[in-house]
């Protein structure tokens, strides 16, 4: 039996133990001795989280792969053990071999959103690793970070070593390969820095001096060591059919938040929502082949034991053989081995009511619809593409489906919003509820249950809306106020998410390097699980902001301007900035732009040589892109 | 009990496992989650129940509390077609995390599976601080009296002394027979806390580690050990 880093007295003191022992089914055990790279992977935020998070297991499998390197899971002890191992001063440790990660050559985060800095902060002090990178002498592990929020990597610039920008199967084993070769010669931490420092996707922030002008705005950017490349190249992996896929993903024993396996449809959207990042820096779409998926997912149902798969995307219903693909899931898995089908990120329309008829048979789950604004006028600012139409005509296909939950999201504080788009939202909801009581009464047997969630705005790098200013919190507060008043509670029930956290996001989302500061005083102060609504903390952000001489406006409610430098511009997502631009002018012109489908708005990903730019959803070959 | 060529339908199953190392630290619910996987990798021709929401037809005997190990459960399973038993172990203990360990399997008659129900008693060895205990002292009191909370989180006294039905110093430790089951259930360290107060020694739960050994159907109050007790296989 392998050893457990906590003693009985502890776990036992602790809820839900099992987050801490590791040897779960297909967790990777290797001899420690035989190896020469240690690399702990953190998901700054508790096991149920982290292990429902897909791109972990990816990296995981993928490191692992490699005889050379033993690759750990990490994720940030609940707060009841949090106090307990700073009270008995038991360093943080990995999952797997349970020794301490202080000792490990890597430590390498996933940063899925902005509310989960400070508890990488916490993961470092737990391991006793000084925060800040120039207090790390070479006997300390590497710190390094990928993952959506490090596309802006400039807040907690002062805490990581170098950043990943983009996917990890491109680039990440060449630099393991690289640190291994180095560390056999004896080379320091600065020469490896600078020697990946030229990898294309390898960002090692102090490299760079940042200047900044009188109104605190950036003046310049530069590299301040020969190695370091002005601009860094996001990375993805274009071939994503036979890209590595972890076939034995680790099976959990307790609940997770995704307790199932999932297969990938395709990476980025082709929609071009001008809110969403995930749209912009994942460009340009690439398919998975339906033969692989088919095969993998009779294999991931095997090696697991799990009785749900599901197939996930940033937008399922427009995956070619979405049909097909099902159909032939509910043939085998489905009704020969009882597994259930999850279909997620579903456009709701007949097409696709009709295959969740299918998947689902009897048992009616909720229905989610993210029509996101209330009012036509901000759907087209936004370049929804969805039309009220479309909307009602999908509520009453599900009504008349027989379902009768129904989730509606929205979005508080888009640009260019007025009081007449906030009670759209409660309008589009009645005329929704009104679709299930147009039905036959012998159709509607009970009430529906239609559940309004908004949630506020908060503007993204590498998005149209990158210069547009975020909403107030007063103004949040005012309009969720007015929403609430205008919605009739009788038939929905209303959600809405918490303004000051949105505020806190909001000044991540677009900081600069000066918050590295603010995180840490944030932390000093108590922060820690942002995320949580119980342990959220607004006082320690308010003071931390003081402390640190940060005007929370200069992130959040001021107007850029066209050519301001922005703390990421440095990196190159592919995807022009003058697009994204023209897209924000569009946008304030309530003006559509066509999404990859059904034609190309000249993006510029296209220099990554393929996926929608290149090959149609059937996987036809498009004409030459460039003469369209 | 049935032999493996008198075969009928449904075919129940009782096998006998062991919950040790890490897998202490699994609680009843995601442990009959982990055999469900478990089952599924092992392609185990479980039967599922009718109904729109099916699921696998199994059990387990008595719920082991948090942080105990044992070597002597028991879960009784429904198939849907037959299986060599020794094919079973050997494909269930193939497929489980390690610290779960089939040991023993039986075919069942079909009245024999709401046997569960009857588990009488429990047996523990349980070692660490406990050289100085005085086990004929305790046992010669009239009564011993523990406050116990009720689920609506009231006090009540109860006497434990008829719920102990074996208490003795063996070579592996010392070894508890227990009531147990659903109407007069002793957990083992609340003995171990009346153990400790009659010598006056400190009671720290994690003193002592806790092995279940096995659980008894049947039990004779009466014989002072592993007399007349019928385990589940």
């Amino acid at each position: 039996m392998r050893k457990l880093r906590l003693n009985d007295e502890i776990l036992l003191s602790v809820e839900k133990p099992a987050r801490y022992i590791g040897h779960e089914v297909n967790a990777i055990y290797k001899d420690t001795d035989n190896i020469d790279i240690r690399f702990a992977l953190c998901f700054a935020d508790v096991y149920e989280i982290g292990m429902s998070h897909l791109g972990l297991a990816i990296i995981y499998d993928l490191l692992n792969k490699r005889e050379d390197t033993f690759c750990e899971r990490v994720f940030s002890p609940w707060m009841d053990l949090d106090e307990k191992m700073r009270e008995h001063k038991i360093p943080l440790f990995a999952l797997e071999s349970q020794e301490p990660i202080r000792d490990f050559d890597f430590l390498g985060f996933t940063v899925q959103y902005e509310m989960s800095y400070t508890n990488m902060l916490s993961v470092m002090d737990l391991a006793g690793i000084p925060f800040y990178s120039k207090d790390r002498d070479d006997t300390y592990p590497i710190i390094c970070a990928g993952g959506p929020c490090v596309y802006n990597p400039e807040p907690i610039a002062d805490f990581i070593d170098f950043f990943y920008i983009g996917e990890a199967e491109t680039n990440l084993p060449t630099i393991l390969d690289l640190y291994k070769d180095m560390k056999i010669a004896g080379k320091t931490k600065l020469e490896y820095l600078e020697a990946i420092a030229e990898i294309d996707g390898i960002y090692v922030p102090a490299f760079y001096d940042v200047s900044y002008n009188e109104d605190g705005t950036i003046s310049a950017f530069l590299p301040n060591n020969t190695h370091a490349k002005p601009r860094i190249k996001k990375q993805i992996l274009m071939d994503v059919t036979n890209g590595s896929f972890p076939e034995k993903p680790i099976v959990p024993y307790i609940q997770t938040i995704h307790d199932r396996v999932v297969l990938e449809l395709f990476r980025g959207c082709s929609r071009g929502c001008r809110f969403c990042q995930a749209g912009m820096i994942y460009r340009p779409v690439r398919e998975k082949s339906a033969q692989i998926l088919k095969e993998q997912a009779e294999r991931l149902i095997k090696n697991t034991g799990h009785d749900e798969i599901s197939l996930i995307s940033l937008s399922s219903s427009d995956y070619g053989e979405l049909k097909e693909i099902t159909e032939y899931l509910i043939d085998t898995l489905g009704k020969e081995k009882q597994v259930n089908i999850s279909l997620p990120s579903l456009r709701i329309d007949s097409f696709s009511l009709e295959l969740m008829q299918k998947v689902q048979e009897v048992r009616k789950s909720s229905l989610t619809f993210a029509p996101e604004a209330g009012s036509q006028r901000m759907r087209d600012v936004i370049n929804k593409g969805i039309s009220e139409k479309e909307i009602l005509d999908g509520a009453k296909a599900a009504f008349s489906g027989g379902w009768n939950r129904l989730k509606l999201y929205f979005m508080l504080g888009l640009p260019e919003e007025t009081m007449e788009d906030v009670e759209a939202i409660a309008d589009l909801s009645h005329a929704i509820v009104e679709k299930y009581y147009e039905l036959p009464k012998e159709m509607r047997p009970k009430k529906p249950s239609i559940v309004v969630s908004t949630s506020f705005f908060v503007p993204k790098p590498f998005t149209p809306f990158q210069w547009s200013p975020q909403d107030t919190a007063e103004n949040f507060i005012m309009k969720k106020g007015h929403l609430w008043r205008t919605i009739d509670k009788k038939t929905i029930k209303y959600n809405a998410h918490d303004a000051e956290t949105s505020v806190i996001e909001g000044v991540m989302a677009r900081g600069d390097r000066k918050l590295s500061a603010t995180i840490m005083a944030a932390y000093n102060k108590g922060a820690r699980f942002d995320s949580w609504s119980e342990f959220f903390k607004y006082e320690y952000w308010v003071e931390a902001f003081a402390e640190t001489g940060i005007d929370t406006n200069f992130y959040t409610t001021r107007v850029r301007s066209e050519d301001e430098v922005f703390p990421w511009d440095f990196i190159d997502i592919g995807v022009s900035k003058k697009f994204l631009y023209n897209e924000y002018e569009q946008a304030k012109a309530e003006e559509l732009t066509v999404n990859c489908m059904e034609g190309c708005a000249h993006c510029g990903a296209t220099i990554y040589k393929g996926g929608i730019c290149y090959v149609d959803k059937h996987g036809v070959e498009k004409p030459d892109i460039n003469t369209n | 009990m049935l032999t493996n060529t008198e075969l009928k339908s449904p075919i129940l199953i009782r096998i006998k496992f062991e919950k040790q190392g890490a897998l202490r630290f699994i609680g009843h619910l995601d442990l009959m989650r982990t055999f469900q996987k478990t089952f599924r990798r092992a392609d185990i021709p479980i039967a599922y129940s009718e109904g729109y929401n099916p699921h696998q037809i199994f059990s387990i005997a008595s719920p082991l509390t948090l942080g105990i190990g044992s070597v002597g459960e028991y879960l009784d399973l429904k198939l849907k077609e037959s299986m060599d038993l020794d094919d079973l172990i050997s494909a269930i203990n193939n497929a489980s995390p390690e610290g779960i360990k089939v040991t023993a399997a039986v075919m069942l008659e079909e009245k024999a599976a709401a046997g569960m129900a009857a588990v009488l008693g429990a047996s523990y060895t349980i070692t660490g601080k406990i050289n100085d205990f005085d086990l004929d002292g305790l046992l010669s009191k009239e009564t011993i009296t523990v406050t116990k909370k009720t689920k609506k989180g009231k006090l009540k006294e109860m006497d434990i002394k008829p719920g102990i039905f074996g208490l003795v110093h063996t070579g592996d430790g010392l070894v508890m027979i227990l009531s147990s089951g659903s109407t007069f259930n002793i957990k083992p360290d609340v003995v171990l806390r009346e153990l400790c107060a009659f010598i006056n020694q400190e009671y720290n739960r994690f003193d002592f580690q806790i092995m279940r050994n096995d659980i008894m159907m049947g039990i004779n109050p009466y014989v002072n050990l592993v007399g007349e007790t019928v385990t589940p296989i």
